[in-house]
């Protein structure tokens, strides 16, 4: 069956929720390169094409002793048990039954089939600051949609671990919002076959996001970012990651959307591409009128494997105010022959230099994640990775 | 026994002939330096030396340890003992100075067919070293020279060479961007090295950092030949006299 299938699905015509966004979808069909947003990846034509693949293991964080929550096939599994019991952390978690909600206005395409098809999602609400992470894993291998909703409260600090090792394609939607003051770290990890995952993050006042997100594998991946800095002090450190062989298509799009003074984002991506992989970045940050004293940042890099890969950046800025400070830069380039050299003349050999300077090239987003214990799994993880996958 | 022997070489670079016959032979316990004007060939000597790419040999041969090299790559001969600290000491961000040594020991006891150090150890060996080169724990943690000043780079490619040890060492330039203080401890560094089993070779513009490092012969590089050799005291005739001479010739 074509993955295309997925999305055009009849919705029960007693759910009035799922059939107004079924019909907000089917109005706009899915986006092709004509959509700005979507200019290089032609979802219809790659869904035609693809299909679903062995995938590899993602990283193992069970030794971090996460609250774990598995979604299979777009349905809750297993997990709730473990968060309710929880010693110490009673307090921390309050779930809801899924339920599909009205669309807002000017919803795109991918929400709106979202919403109309997804059977199951997280709606989580995070009272107190629990004392471990928070796991949410998307495992299964037929094609599904799924939908989360999950709510910092004021002063609320977590760390999400984002777990995407769907072998089946999937439509992945998150609403997170953060109160006045909540920290949230999320570290986001890829690895499926045809995956679409977009995620909004709303944040209030003095509200701070860490994120780093890592597309490890997959043949076709688009993930995309809105992060809405919606209160006075709001902060977003935004740290990106693609790594693509073989014949991958990885899209990232990362969208600051600055509606205070005062707030600040920083986008960076580091992307490394081989073979004949291609892999996309659109950093884009947009400053309301109101929103003066605004620090935003993007950069994006990619380092270039072969010579048949292919990376394509684009970095945008829409600034209404007049009093911010903007940056923005993209550089593609090869593995450094220097570095390479000086690393042989060192003692080590050529290929263990090359897959050296790929790891530091990616350690650049890793090193961002604060968690020591989470870090070393991811660093581990991307070494072997580099290790098996790299032509080097 | 020479631990270094070149014979008539010739190195193209860019098909442009750079070395046009050098003759050099370095013993055991020996320093010499290689002194000469802007681009006679200095740099290309120390790169052909260590190995890399696109130095092409038209002629002649480098043997070390009565071994020819010519072909080897360039970690081949860090195997066997050989080390140049870089004229431009590379920036790697991603990778600590404390991973680069760590990696680079561990990949010249593998070679040696011996057993990497466990961590522990090893810094403790990498602190010692490194105070001796008034370097703190803070610069061994930071990322490859990333945010480095001229100075720290060049203390840093000798904090590898003295925890790495090798039997022949190259310095290309590493007076170059040291204050006369740095200059010292860098020297210090050099000089406790100094062994009858081990060897150096010194390139430099100046006869400054031979004040601190004694040579036991010095040579003169002009376009790509050795034109002169003799003894330290050629050095101080080179600082008084300039190169002129040479390139009239």
């Amino acid at each position: 069956m074509p993955l295309i299938k997925m999305f055009n699905i009849a919705t029960p015509e007693k759910d009035s929720v799922r059939q107004a966004a079924y019909k907000v979808a089917q109005a706009q069909g899915l986006p092709t390169r004509h959509n700005e947003d979507w200019h290089y990846t032609e979802l219809p034509t790659l869904l035609r094409d693809a299909k679903p693949t062995q995938i590899l293991s993602p990283i193992d964080f069970a030794s971090v002793n996460p609250y774990c929550i598995v979604f299979r096939d777009g349905v809750f599994r297993d997990g709730v048990k473990n968060i309710e019991a929880s010693e110490g952390d009673e307090a921390a978690f309050h779930i809801t039954p899924y339920a599909p909600q009205p669309l807002p206005e000017k919803a795109t395409a991918i929400n709106a089939y979202n919403m109309a098809h997804a059977q199951d999602g997280l709606c989580l609400r995070v009272i107190n600051t629990p004392s471990r992470p928070l796991e949410v894993k998307t495992l299964g291998d037929t094609s599904h949609h799924i939908r989360h909703h999950i709510v910092l409260e004021a002063g609320v600090e977590m760390t999400l671990i984002k777990t995407c090792a769907a072998s089946g394609a999937h439509n992945i939607w998150w609403d997170i919002e953060l109160g006045q003051g909540a920290r949230l770290n999320i570290i986001s990890h890829h690895y499926g076959s045809v995956a679409v995952e977009t995620q909004t993050i709303t944040l209030a006042k003095d509200a701070t996001l860490h994120s780093t997100d890592f597309i490890m594998a997959g043949d076709v991946v688009r993930h995309e970012s809105h992060i809405h800095l919606s209160g006075v002090g709001a902060h977003a450190y935004l740290h990106n990651a693609i790594l693509g062989t073989g014949n991958n298509h990885h899209d990232m799009r990362c969208v600051a959307h600055h509606h205070a003074a005062h707030t600040s984002s920083t986008i960076n991506a580091h992307n490394v591409l081989d073979d004949t992989a291609r892999g996309i970045f659109q950093g884009k940050v947009i400053v309301a009128r109101d929103a003066q004293h605004v620090d935003a940042t993007q950069n994006i890099r990619a380092m270039m494997l072969s010579d048949e890969a292919e990376m394509d950046t684009k970095p945008e800025l829409e600034i209404y105010a007049d009093d911010v400070a903007c940056a923005h830069g993209a550089t593609i380039g090869a593995l450094d022959d220097d570095a390479l050299f000086f690393l042989q003349a060192r003692g080590v050999d050529k290929k263990t230099a090359k897959r050296l300077l790929i790891a530091a090239f990616i350690e650049q987003v890793v090193a961002t994640i604060a968690a020591e214990p989470q870090r070393v799994l991811v660093q581990n993880y991307i070494s072997s990775l580099i290790a098996e996958t790299s032509s080097a | 026994m020479s631990l270094i022997e070149i014979k008539d070489l010739h190195v193209n670079v860019n098909g442009e002939p750079i070395l046009r016959g050098i003759n050099l032979v370095i013993k055991g316990g020996e320093v010499h330096a290689i002194m000469g004007p802007n681009g006679s060939g200095k740099s290309t000597l120390s790169y052909v030396l260590a190995g890399r790419d696109g130095y092409e040999i038209t002629k002649g041969s480098i043997a070390f340890m009565g071994q020819d090299i010519a072909a080897l790559p360039p970690e081949a001969r860090a195997h066997l003992g050989m080390f140049l600290a870089f004229q431009y000491p590379i920036e790697v961000a991603g990778i600590t100075n404390m991973t680069l040594l760590k990696t680079s020991y561990d990949a010249l006891r593998k070679a040696r067919g011996e057993e990497a150090m466990n961590s522990a150890q090893f810094l403790r060996l990498v602190r010692e070293k490194a105070a001796a080169l008034q370097m703190n724990d803070d610069m061994l943690k930071r990322q490859l020279n990333v945010g480095f000043s001229g100075g720290e780079k060049k203390r840093n490619e000798i904090l590898q060479m003295v925890v790495l040890e090798p039997r022949f060492a190259i310095l290309d330039e590493t007076d170059s961007g040291l204050d006369i203080d740095a200059l010292q401890i860098v020297a210090e560094g050099v000089n406790a090295m100094r062994s009858p089993e081990r060897a150096m070779l010194v390139i430099t513009h100046y006869q400054r950092l031979l004040d601190f490092i004694r040579p036991d012969y010095v040579h003169v590089l002009v376009a790509g030949q050795l034109v002169e050799s003799g003894d330290a005291a050629l050095a101080l005739k080179l600082e008084a006299e300039g190169y002129a001479a040479y390139q009239n010739v």
